[in-house]
């Protein structure tokens, strides 16, 4: 049985004046069914990119160069934008990066969900309507803020509204983009426990893309380290945590201060 | 009478008048009655989330929000007194800030030249020797003069604008450096390096930090003493060693406990996410509600009453 997501030989590149900038080369990546994997790395690694090439949100003039992404067997760099738009957020669906401010400001929560339930799904108001109070109870908020406008909901429950909008259509692949980066550590804990119970309990699988190895070490079953567009290191977290062998790994591992009762793991 | 501290924070309370045009005016209490010292080449952490008064705190520290009831005493004088003319400038000289976003902190369509002969032009009235004490700036914090100076902001790294604003704060003279999360948007990787200047800086320059931070790993790296604030209070403060090593206030409890583990295995706990939402928000409230006073518990700890019966996390 293949990996629900395949990835090979991708090659991402923006084409500028002074010449082409390669963002990500040659990755080659796999996703199981129900697995999580972690993508660390710092800003400028590309693991950004790969994110938004696996939703083909690429924006002008980066474009995919060279390699393929099967999901469930089929490449999706092959798809026609009709196709497109009912693959995405259907099949695979992503929560951006300081996803807090990815809602629209003017439109109620409800409006939010009705979008994406009526476009989809075609349901109508009242169906629409049920479904999005069945969403939000799912992450843990009450129906009643559903007229609400996101200004109205604290940082960390915006977030929690963006994930059930992620997980609208029952994804098989929910990509996680820095989902926390913005909240304190008691939020993220929060947020992170309940995606994990709503994985155990819906079955998808999960990109998690982060710079926090800490974080990621809790949750991934496996840990790539990408550098400079390239995928540098990839292995199961336990061995990923026991013996970094990439250089950039073992720095990775030492950039982050922590608490003296960790610095046996930490003090490589 | 011995010198009186470098800063002397004295039950400092602020309350903002929140207007709505579509509800009743309210008054928010950002800060309340908080009060600490901090010496010369020492470092004060102010650990807290989002809305527990740490940014309001280090902004009053900085001149930059007036106080509604209380005194912030700088080598012994009121910074409330120290308004217009000379005492302002010796003020603005004696306590800078360093702000989180390195990329808007600095003028993009100037040269680091310009961002670090600015200050010392306004502070210092010899130019002669502007550009030497701008490339010693520089050095300072470990930056080579010859590759930074003509640069513009886009062209440095976040951890290297960093550092060009920790050398303006410097080149004017500044004894007390008021950081609000001075590494949070650095890549992982350099901002062990931000935090290490900082500590030298502090090793040999005698300056003082006041480090604003959610990151409290980072804080006990940098800090001789961590402030625990909630709800625009100090809950619990000490050495980093008793106040990780055996915390007291359920808040602090639950800080650390919310902190990822290396290798902990989250799927192990999912069974009970819901379990520590629920304790989190208790505690939160209990936190809230209490008004016991800030007891010190053992030498230079201190800790702030709740309700027995609180919920509670081990350590």
């Amino acid at each position: 049985m293949s990996a629900l997501v395949e990835i090979r030989d991708l090659t991402v590149a923006y084409p500028t004046s002074a010449g082409s900038v390669v963002a990500v080369e040659n990755l080659d990546l796999d996703i199981g069914d129900d697995e999580i994997v972690g993508l660390a790395g710092e800003s400028g690694s590309g693991k950004s990119t790969v994110a938004l090439a696996m939703m083909r949100l690429l924006r002008p003039p980066g474009r995919v160069v060279a390699g393929r992404i099967l999901v469930d067997s089929e490449n999706l760099l092959d798809f026609d934008l009709r196709r497109l738009a009912a693959w995405r957020w259907r099949t695979v669906s992503m929560v951006f990066q300081s996803a807090m401010n990815a809602l629209n400001p003017v439109a109620t929560i409800f409006a939010q969900f009705h979008d994406v339930l009526a476009r989809h799904l075609g349901l109508d108001r009242q169906q629409a309507k049920d479904r999005a109070a069945e969403l939000l109870a799912l992450v843990g908020i009450s129906e009643d803020r559903l007229d609400d406008y996101p200004h109205q909901l604290s940082g960390g429950m915006r977030q929690r509204v963006v994930l059930a909008i992620a997980l609208a259509l029952e994804p098989r692949l929910v990509i996680l983009d820095e989902p926390t980066t913005a909240l304190d550590v008691v939020v993220q804990r929060e947020i992170l426990d309940q995606i994990l119970d709503l994985k155990t309990r819906l079955g998808f699988s999960i990109l998690f893309i982060s710079h926090d190895l800490a974080l990621l070490s809790e949750f991934a079953d496996r840990i790539g380290v990408m550098l400079d567009g390239r995928l540098v290191e990839i292995a199961a977290t336990a061995d990923m945590l026991a013996s970094p062998r990439h250089p950039y790994s073992q720095k990775l591992w030492q950039a982050m201060p922590r608490l003296a009762s960790e610095t046996s793991v930490a003090g490589r | 009478m011995s010198a009186p501290p470098l800063l002397d924070v004295d039950r400092a309370s602020r309350t903002f008048r929140v207007a709505s045009a579509f509800s009743a005016t309210r008054d928010v209490p950002a800060l309340r009655e908080v009060s600490f010292r901090l010496e010369a080449g020492k470092t004060l952490a102010l650990v807290g989330e989002s809305g527990s008064g740490k940014t309001t705190c280090g902004r009053a520290i900085a001149g930059l929000v007036a106080l509604s009831s209380g005194r912030i005493l700088l080598h012994g004088r009121d910074i409330a007194e120290s308004r217009g003319g000379r005492a302002r400038r010796r003020y603005a000289e004696a306590v800078q800030m360093v702000f989180q976003d390195p990329f808007s902190a600095l003028n993009p369509t100037h040269t680091v030249r310009h961002h670090l002969a600015r200050p010392l032009r306004l502070h210092r009235h010899r130019t002669r020797e502007l550009e030497e004490e701008i490339r010693r700036a520089l050095t300072g914090v470990e930056l080579d003069p010859d590759k930074t100076i003509g640069k513009y902001p886009h062209e440095l790294s976040g951890g290297e604008l960093q550092r060009v604003n920790l050398a303006r704060a410097l080149a004017v003279g500044a004894e007390l450096v008021v950081a609000d999360e001075p590494t949070s948007m650095l890549d992982v990787s350099i901002r062990r390096s931000v935090l290490d200047l900082m500590r030298r800086l502090r090793e040999e320059r005698g300056i003082a930090f006041l480090v604003i931070t959610h990151d409290i790993a980072a804080a006990a790296y940098l800090a001789d003493e961590i402030a625990v604030m909630f709800a625009g209070r100090i809950v619990e403060q000490g050495p980093p060693a008793d106040l990780i090593g055996e915390p007291r206030h359920p808040y602090t409890r639950l800080l650390l406990a919310a902190l990822p583990k290396v290798g902990a295995r989250a799927a192990e706990r999912a069974k009970d996410s819901r379990t520590f939402a629920v304790r989190a928000e208790a505690i939160r409230a209990a936190t809230r509600a209490s008004t016991a006073a800030l007891i010190e518990q053992r030498p230079g700890h201190f800790v702030r009453g709740v309700d027995s019966g609180t919920a509670d996390f081990e350590n």
